[in-house]
């Protein structure tokens, strides 16, 4: 499928180096030539320099063939005006990135068939995030029936130091599969002779009733919140600031700009915002550093936000979260004195992916710092694995399936378990498996 | 400074006035009241005299800046209450200039308080009059001016913000001219539905006009010694219920006709709602006891009446315990919403200064935090909080000073009035309340204060009703500097 991302951002190129990795014809629309010109070089798409809501420029990267037209610049009127050429087009999907709150009231924008906020999505995970302190990712399938968790390995957890067939001979009563382990930034879908080692990120699968357990498996104590401190002003701090004090949690919002503390403190009663540098010790211990749960770190510089959460855990904040631009920051520092490293463009392509995967695939969640999705997804009455127990098909090695659900129960399968049509199967998967993965089962 | 812009102003507003009181005169003539009907139309005739001279010959048109819109109305009002008097002086229904004026500014500030002993002894063109101030003050003389007069053009808004109550009045049109019509509208309006349903009462019809001008003015001037106690049960919850109205600002009624859900949505409207409620159930367990149905209306009637600020009585709370008359003082602060005719400080300035003492109990937990005043969900801008706090300074200074000095004109005249009842005088006036404690308590009148002390009260019921600003200006050199 042709499909054309008009604004390449972080969330743009993000979305084009994921996109191009499945095997997609991308076109990317940039009207910087620069960043055109860089993004050429790194990403196998063709980039076409120009305005990507003139219809020449549409005209020119294929806008008769494209299937999904995504409209990702950081001007809200830029992206509306891509997708309503777009739809002239007869283009069968288009998504705009709108972060205007006001211009969603009513019926939706005319031409646009996906809204999409990274910002206002990572605040949403971020909430997710703070809410269970200790866990780093919480994903339901079933109802809840089947909870996908991630968390980091303590020094002391039961599963550090041993292979997953270790663990497996020892824990016998209750379901649960390892699904991923990401380590120094890379993903490793995980085998019986994975060894887990304390400082992994680990996405474990299990039944609603065990989430306890497996987190105790890493280690890892949840905890409902009392007080959180955001560092910085950003949209992404106020969003998540005001979406914290909303829900009851006492939140305190530190930020160096005056002017920008006031337009802050006038837009939310609840949130308590302070003008103060999130860096200066003295500033975070005269607002109580030492109670304060978790810290997010979600200033505009990677540098600060690092400095912010090194500090904060140094006096005793028990959870930090940085936000960072640079990509590569995400998976190597999580773990470092940082618990979870978060990107708004990761929180888009969960969007973005969830609208581009119709069909057989239901739904699909992504994660900060690895490229590994979580995708539900039917199996065909034509499919060549059905009949067939999991360990007899061929499955890709970087793909592994995490729970089944069938006729409404959900239960984690073993490899003697047999695939049947119509089941709803929980994939863990790299991006490059997701063609082999539809191919298999659909 | 223009003089002659001002002088234009004052002239309009005196004509507009002096116009007015020609209704009057057609009704005393209508009850055969002949001298009456005869000093209201030579009034007429003077003030529109002067009004056309100071209007026509004198003044020049010319843009307002604000200083000059605020100036030239606490000029009109000072202008007003004098011609205002001279029905009262020319029919002898009143003895002497000082409590003519006393009367009249008692009657354009809505305030209400009277040195008349038996209203029932006046004429009906008097009273009419005496109740129609009070009508003409309520919405402001001024505000009715923009509304109907195109000359006050552009400046016009300077001048409708001087006079509202509030800190900034609303606009519920891009033209303020015709903001000021549809409040005007909304205010006749109910003031028509009040007049029809005293009169089904067991009011005359007169008396219902009269009332329901005084009501929905938060005036208070009865026709009858007894003000409302004079009247059935029913008459009196209808009165509970317009004087609650009137308290509420009229440009959330205009929305709120339309879309009820407005009212719910405004945080000042359930702090006013609350302040009623609190008020009238610390009166009703202070004077439980006796007929139930009458314990309870005269608790509601005391509370709302004093919350309005509009001074009509059903009971004398100059008798009630110690505690509930200084709870009587306090309410005469608190005032009805800020846009409403109410006097006193007003719910929104309350919420404000509330507000703002909440956020500096929070700087202290947290000293580089920045907070903002809010009154519900929505920001106070700072310059309207400070304005909002040094009013408020202004009002206690005043009300401090006002007890000074009248104290020093009651012992000077050697008059054997009380402390505390000098000290509700000067409440009273201020919040445009109308009766206090003691002598000057619903069943007495102002009639045994001495002459000094009466034109203070007057001078501090405009200052009241104008919310200080506009009358202090005029006593700044910088204003009349060339």
């Amino acid at each position: 499928m042709r499909i054309i991302i008009v604004g390449a951002g972080a969330v743009g190129y993000h979305l084009a180096e994921r996109l191009a990795v499945e095997g997609q014809d991308i076109v990317v629309v940039e009207a910087d030539e620069e960043k055109a010109a860089e993004l050429q070089t790194s990403i196998d798409c063709l980039v076409i320099n120009g305005n990507g809501a003139s219809r020449r420029v549409l005209e020119e990267a294929g806008i008769e063939s494209a299937g999904l037209l995504i409209a990702v610049t950081n001007s809200d009127a830029v992206n509306i005006l891509a997708c309503q050429a777009a739809a002239e087009y007869q283009v069968p999907r288009k998504v705009a990135r709108v972060e205007d709150e006001t211009l969603r009231i009513g019926p939706g924008i005319n031409g646009v068939d996906l809204i999409i906020d990274p910002g206002a999505a990572l605040a949403r995970e971020l909430l997710e995030l703070v809410r269970r302190t200790g866990v780093s990712e919480v994903v339901e399938f079933a109802d809840g029936n089947l909870v996908l968790l991630g968390g980091y390995v303590q020094e002391d957890a039961p599963m550090a130091g041993v292979t997953l067939a270790q663990v497996r001979e020892n824990l016998t009563n209750w379901e649960w599969i390892v699904a991923a382990v990401v380590r120094n930034g890379e993903t490793l879908i995980a085998r019986g002779d994975t060894e887990i080692r304390p400082g992994d990120h680990v996405l474990v699968v299990t039944t609603g009733d065990n989430q306890v357990e497996a987190l105790a498996l890493m280690g890892v104590e949840v905890h409902e919140p009392g007080k959180v401190m955001v560092m910085g002003g950003t949209r992404l701090a106020s969003l998540t600031g005001r979406l914290l004090a909303e829900e009851g949690i006492h939140t305190i919002l530190i930020d160096s700009d005056a002017e920008r503390c006031r337009r802050l403190a006038t837009h939310s009663n609840r949130l308590v915002v302070v003008c103060g540098d999130p860096t200066d010790p003295k500033v975070l211990e005269a607002e109580g550093i030492e109670s304060v749960d978790t810290a997010l770190a979600l200033t505009g510089w990677d540098e600060i936000n690092i400095v912010s959460c090194l500090l904060a855990k140094a006096l005793g904040v028990e959870m930090t979260v940085a936000r960072f631009h640079r990509f590569d920051f995400v998976g190597l520092l999580a773990g470092v004195g940082i618990d979870a490293g978060v990107s708004s463009r990761l929180a888009a392509a969960n969007e973005i992916l969830r609208f581009v995967r119709r069909g057989r695939i239901r739904s699909v969640t992504t994660f900060q710092d690895t490229a590994a999705e979580a995708i539900e997804m039917e199996v065909g009455h034509g499919s060549a694995a059905a009949g067939l127990t999991l360990r007899e098909v061929n499955l890709p090695r970087s793909a592994i399936v995490g729970g089944i659900i069938r006729d409404g129960e959900a239960f984690i399968p073993h490899g003697s378990t047999v695939v049947e049509p119509d089941d709803d199967l929980i994939l863990i998967t790299l991006p490059d498996a997701i063609a082999a993965v539809e191919k298999v089962f659909g | 400074m223009h003089r002659r812009h001002l002088v234009l102003i004052v002239g309009a507003v005196v004509t507009a006035a002096g116009l007015s009181m020609l209704v009057p005169a057609a009704v005393a003539l209508g009850y055969g009241e002949v001298g009456d009907a005869l000093a209201l139309a030579g009034s007429a005739g003077i003030s529109v005299l002067f009004g056309v001279l100071a209007w026509k010959v004198i003044g020049r048109t010319g843009e307002l800046s604000a200083r000059e819109g605020f100036a030239a109305v606490a000029l009109s009002w000072f202008a007003v209450a004098v011609f205002g008097s001279l029905p009262y002086l020319l029919s002898g229904a009143v003895d002497g200039p000082t409590n003519a004026f006393f009367e009249t500014a008692a009657g354009f500030t809505t305030t209400g308080s009277s040195i008349v002993p038996d209203p029932a002894a006046l004429g009906h063109g008097i009273l009419l009059w005496r109740a129609q101030t009070q009508w003409l003050g309520g919405m402001g003389i001024i505000v009715l001016g923009v509304a109907i007069l195109p000359l006050l053009g552009v400046g016009g808004v300077e001048l409708a913000r001087a006079e509202s109550p509030g800190p900034t009045p609303d606009r519920l049109t891009p033209r303020f001219r015709e903001t000021a019509k549809r409040l005007w509208w909304v205010y006749a309006g109910f003031t028509a539905v009040e007049a029809i349903l005293l009169s089904v009462g067991d009011m005359s019809v007169f008396d219902g006009i009269a009332h329901s001008f005084t009501t929905m003015s938060t005036g208070g001037f009865g026709t009858d010694a007894g003000s409302l106690g004079a009247f059935s049960a029913y008459s009196q919850w209808v009165v509970i219920a317009f004087m609650a109205m009137a308290g509420v600002s009229f440009a959330l009624h205009f929305r709120g006709l339309q879309r009820p859900g407005e009212y719910a949505r405004n945080a000042e409207f359930r702090v006013y709602l609350s302040i009623l409620a609190i008020a009238s159930v610390f009166f009703l367990v202070g004077t439980w006891g006796g007929a139930i149905a009458t314990t309870v209306r005269d608790a509601v009637f005391t509370a709302v009446s004093l919350v309005t600020t509009t001074g009509f009585a059903t009971a004398d709370f100059g008798q009630w315990a110690v505690a509930l008359q200084i709870a009587v003082v306090g309410l005469m602060f608190l005032g009805g919403m800020a846009g409403s005719t109410a006097g006193g400080v007003k719910t929104y300035r309350l919420g404000v200064l509330m507000g703002a003492a909440r956020n500096d109990l929070r700087r202290i937990m947290h000293p580089r935090g920045v907070f903002v005043t809010r009154l519900g969900r929505d920001p106070v801008p700072d310059s309207v909080v400070e304005s909002v706090q040094s009013f408020f300074l202004f009002y206690v200074a005043l009300f401090g000073v006002g007890i000074l000095f009248l104290g020093v004109f009651l012992s000077q005249a050697g008059s054997p009035i009380h402390l505390s009842t000098a000290a509700s005088a000067v409440a009273s006036a201020l919040g445009n309340i109308g009766p206090g404690l003691g002598e000057v308590g619903p069943s007495g009148n102002y009639l045994a204060v001495p002459a000094a002390g009466k034109w203070l009260l007057s001078v501090l019921m405009i200052v009241g009703r104008l919310e200080i600003f506009p009358v202090l200006l005029l006593l700044t050199r910088e204003l009349w500097r060339k």
